[in-house]
């Protein structure tokens, strides 16, 4: 493991440990509240900090384990795509949607479940930020000798000012959701030490469209490899 | 209806111990608790609970380590618990003797009580066979 995986794991084992005593005590102490009380909302409103802190801690994890080239995979990155749109249906459904598989071969080198929640987040970013329903592209395509992931959106698009510091971590349009400015950040740094970019484009008339792009796999197919 | 239970809880950190036996004193269970590895070991020898809240990592004496200076007669079930990622899962608990291996952050106490309870009732029920 990489030096910054073991300081994540020792700053996670002691954050977890004072949060999982937070959550467990605050769910003790509402068995004894009642539910119409202020102490009780109170209490709730503890709990629920602690678990998004928790989730924070998982996602800084993930992120930081990185490319452990142990963990690398041949995968196909439509499969990939695929596979995680049923997580986001509650998100999408209210949304005009135009998904666009290339029928070519999208064979990828990836750790898919960081490749899979690059995806999840920036179709969630896409979906998040059209505040009524709107129109959302998804597409694969091969580029040359890349394999490109693209969503587009038809909300405001990216707030002026916003784009030189929009992959800077910490930096959220979202922060009275509870967004922590993390996805941009470290989707970016997952698809770099896989050796490729995420970028988004900054000549749309409408909305904001995000992509990224990956070296496409052409070497032997083995027992890691998935069609 | 729940079996009382003599439980031991072993852990470095103080709100993990609180929740943890304020948790299992709300279903009637006794608590004995320590805060390190060396304590729990002398409390595990002189109380003989019927089962053992574990953690994996503390300052003195690691949880697997008390496990191994603890006789094997009588030591009652073990739920071995870690905050430490990568670590620990149920092959590598059960390899070093637990029953149980239990990951931290928990979503849920009471949920870990439940678990201490099938494990302490389907060990009586194997003597009682």
């Amino acid at each position: 493991m990489s030096a910054i995986g073991h300081l994540a794991g020792n700053i996670a084992h002691e954050l977890n440990n004072p949060l999982t005593g937070i959550r467990s005590l605050c769910q003790v102490l509402l068995q004894n509240q009642s539910q119409q009380g202020q102490v009780y909302s109170d209490l709730k409103e503890v709990e629920m900090a602690a678990a998004r802190s928790q989730k924070i801690i998982t996602n800084l994890l993930n992120f930081s384990k990185g490319a452990d080239r142990d963990e690398l995979k041949v995968v196909s990155l439509n499969e990939l795509v695929e596979t995680t749109l049923p997580l986001l249906k509650s998100v999408t459904s209210v949304h005009q949607r135009e998904i666009h598989f290339t029928l070519e071969k999208t064979l990828v080198k990836v750790d898919p479940h960081l490749t899979q929640q690059v995806i999840f987040n920036l179709i969630n970013n896409a979906c998040q930020a059209m505040k009524e329903p709107g129109r959302l592209e998804i597409q694969t395509s091969i580029e040359g000798d890349w394999v490109q992931f693209t969503v587009s959106d038809s909300g405001p698009g990216i707030p002026l000012g916003l784009g030189k510091t929009i992959f800077d971590p910490f930096v959220t349009t979202k922060s009275e959701t509870g967004g922590t400015g993390l996805g941009l950040s470290m989707s970016q740094r997952v698809i770099h030490q896989f050796g490729g970019e995420l970028a988004y484009d900054k000549d749309v008339s409408c909305g904001a469209k995000f992509w990224f792009k990956l070296p496409q796999f052409n070497g032997e197919e083995n027992e890691n490899t998935h069609s | 209806m729940v079996k009382r239970m003599k439980i031991l809880i072993v852990d470095d950190e103080p709100l993990v111990r609180i929740a943890l036996s304020r948790a299992c004193k709300t279903r009637g269970h006794e608590i004995i608790e320590a805060s390190g590895g060396e304590e729990g070991l002398d409390l595990w020898i002189q109380e003989q609970p019927d089962l053992i809240f574990l953690d994996v990592l503390m300052p003195d004496m690691n949880g697997p380590k008390v496990i191994e200076k603890v006789s094997h007669q009588n030591r009652g079930k073990i739920i071995l618990m870690s905050a430490y990622t990568g670590g620990y899962d149920l092959k590598k608990a059960q390899s070093v003797g637990a029953d149980v291996f239990i990951p931290k952050p928990f979503d849920d106490v009471f949920e870990i009580i439940k678990v201490a309870e099938s494990l302490f009732e389907e060990a009586g029920n194997k003597r009682n066979s």
